[in-house]
């Protein structure tokens, strides 16, 4: 009779995202409640309870229409609650598609694993550490963007690594249409991709074709965002290609860990609004107050950068991003295990990400082949970008959230051949003891 | 030099980058004309939710409460502590019975009704300690109740935020009134924390 291995490394993934399913359903199921952090959240599901009402998206005013968020979470949100309602069947709801696009994330992770190691175990380690780790199971159940934004850089990663292996006009367009979705979520995202192109040009991707590749893609964020600068413009006269918030959020990071500069961010938000006041814009759009904190907050980091250059200098693209890099952002605990247990579990895999990296170079230098070695340094130099762009408003632990993805996608290479070596070290002995065993018994 | 659009446009469809362009073009265009025509300087979404102003909202029964109106669509309760079963209530009359003749015009279901949707935002301070709280929604006759939907709101903040509520009291023929409760109910017999409770973008919808 055969004997059929039901559970294999190519298949181990769906066990992975059923295990994942059932801790994020489990937290709903017994905390559901209580998975609000009343900021963002309870921000968006308002602004689309508001949407379904009037038809207008707004954020926090009422009076105005919002310029302040990109339109794909209201958008999204109000859908759902069109279809099941507000009330707590339209809530489950939202919170099952949370989960099952937290699962989506899992599977991405798999995806870019294989693409970037070729190999299923380290997949499976990767999704493994992906589906268990308690933050992302808190935030698939909390209804901000950051679910949504994972799983849309988890695909645009596969797709980008898709198209410098395939170079087909196919993955081109997926990739290209997750990445205007991912801008229409996230925006801060939108630089990742520009670090791909090292890979591509190592794929020998012509170059003609990477810049009518280039074009159509300037031409399509183009047209994409038109008609959402345009209904900023109308709103604001003022051009607001994206989200037009950045200015409280830049003004209160000069107020967070800088010596240099003086006042706090309440005062800082009073000054502004006098000056608004003064000014007497025309318009009256609660976005002239931001924008003048976000001019305030410019006027503070050139008085900084004049007091101490290198000081701005290290602060804004080290010592920020690194203390983020080494945070975690964890808002709502799960499963009884703390935040401590957590960031150290988190941290053990920062390490992995570095002996990775020395096998990864290693190989490289041995074997010449730079897929594995670019691939992976593109995708770190692309999470780092974000995390630096990110920080550099405010180093703000929610922030940095997205790095446990490229973290873990990372570190199970290390965790991999860690194992291997282990299991080849095992068996060895195993062998030499049997052999000795052997050799013992036929004297 | 001459162009053939029958050969251009055709060499254009089969291009999958030129019809991808396409496609997106004739999105952004039907996406324009709606922003043009959907897109306000200054807009009132409040006037989608009941001015709370006009509902009388006040304590029927328990502890005395600071009451202050936040504009036309926010109310808060506060009181340095509650020992008693407090009850908050739109319209004026005893919380089980039908509101009197001074609110039945604001307070009856229209004819037809099959069910009342009641959208409301409710915050508390303090209040996910020695306290519960509960929303009620009451369906009268000419005077007493006939149905209602009692829902524990779970407030798990210890700072005053709100969160959206949606709840559904199905309702018959015989149901001509309704009024909205906030019940706030001590868990322990001494209490001694003070309790704000907010009241927000409150809508009545008769479906």
């Amino acid at each position: 009779m055969e004997n059929k291995v039901l559970i294999t490394t190519k298949n181990f993934i769906w066990c992975t995202i059923i295990i994942g399913l059932l801790l994020r359903m489990h937290v709903m199921q017994t905390m559901g409640e209580e998975m609000f952090i009343f900021s963002d959240d309870v921000g968006y599901l308002r602004g689309a309870i508001d949407f379904l009402k009037s038809g207008y998206i707004t954020y926090g005013y009422r009076t105005y229409m919002t310029v302040f968020g990109m339109p794909g979470p209201f958008i999204l949100i109000a859908f759902i609650f069109k279809i099941f309602g507000y009330g707590t069947l339209g809530i489950t709801a939202l919170r099952i598609l949370f989960i099952l696009i937290s699962c989506l994330t899992i599977y991405g992770v798999y995806l870019c694993s294989l693409k970037v190691f070729k190999n299923y175990a380290v997949a499976n380690i990767a999704a493994i550490l992906i589906a268990v780790y308690p933050p992302y199971i808190s935030l698939s159940n909390i209804f901000l963007t950051e679910t949504l934004a994972f799983c849309c850089i988890v695909f645009l990663t596969y797709f980008l690594l898709d198209f410098c292996e395939k170079n087909t006009n196919r993955s081109f367009l997926i990739m290209l249409t997750i990445y205007l979705i991912t801008i229409f979520i996230k925006p801060t995202f939108g630089i990742y991709p520009i670090f791909f192109a090292p890979l591509m040009f190592y794929k020998k991707i012509p170059f003609r074709q990477l810049v009518i590749k280039g074009l159509v893609a300037v031409c399509a964020i183009g047209l994409a965002l038109f008609p959402w600068t345009l209904r900023n413009y109308i709103i604001t006269d003022d051009i607001i290609p994206l989200s037009g918030n950045q200015g409280d959020t830049k003004l209160l990071g000069t107020t967070m860990g800088i010596t240099y500069l003086d006042g706090t961010y309440a005062e800082l938000v009073e000054l502004a609004d006098e000056r608004v006041l003064e000014k007497n814009y025309e318009i009256s759009h609660p976005y002239y107050r931001f924008k003048e904190r976000g001019i305030l907050a410019d006027e503070r980091i050139e008085e900084w950068k004049e007091l101490n250059y290198k000081n701005y200098f290290t602060t804004t693209f080290v010592t920020n991003p690194n203390k983020i890099l080494k945070s975690i952002y964890y808002p709502i605990q799960v499963l009884d295990i703390t935040h401590n247990q957590t960031l150290d579990f988190y941290m053990k895999n920062l390490i992995m990400v570095g002996i990775s990296m020395i096998i990864i170079l290693i190989e490289f230098i041995k074997n010449k082949n730079g897929h594995k070695f670019l691939s992976s340094g593109c995708i770190i130099a692309g999470f780092t970008a974000v995390l630096i762009l990110n920080t550099s408003y405010a180093p703000l632990t929610r922030y940095g959230a997205q790095n446990a993805l490229c973290i873990f996608l990372i570190s199970s290479y290390a965790i991999y051949k860690i194992c291997d070596t282990v299991i080849y070290a095992f068996k060895f002995l195993k062998g030499k003891i049997n052999e000795s065993f052997s050799n013992n018994s036929s004297l | 030099m001459k162009v053939n659009v029958n050969k251009l446009s055709k060499k254009i469809l089969k291009n999958e980058l030129c019809l991808y362009l396409l496609v997106l073009f004739f999105m952004t265009c039907i996406s324009t004309v709606f922003v043009i025509f959907n897109t306000e300087k200054q807009i009132d979404v409040q006037s989608y939710y009941e001015d709370i102003r006009n509902h009388n909202f006040h304590i029927e029964r328990g502890t005395e409460m600071e009451v202050k109106t936040l504009g036309n669509n926010a109310i808060t309760f506060y009181a340095p502590s509650i020992e008693e079963q407090t009850y908050i209530t739109n319209f004026d009359g005893n919380i089980n019975f039908a509101p009197t003749e001074n609110y039945r015009e604001m307070a009856t279901i229209p004819e037809g009704t099959q069910a009342i949707q009641i959208d409301i935002d409710i915050g508390g301070y303090n209040v996910d300690k020695d306290y519960k709280v509960f929303l009620y929604l009451q369906a009268f006759n000419e005077d007493e109740e006939v149905t209602k939907i009692t829902k524990e709101i779970d407030l798990y903040s210890t700072i005053l935020r709100s969160r959206p509520l949606s709840y559904k009291l199905d309702v018959s023929d015989e149901c001509k009134y309704y009024r909205v409760t906030v019940g706030i109910l001590p868990t322990k017999e001494i209490v001694d924390e003070p309790v704000e409770i907010t009241i927000s973008n409150l809508s009545i919808i008769f479906k």
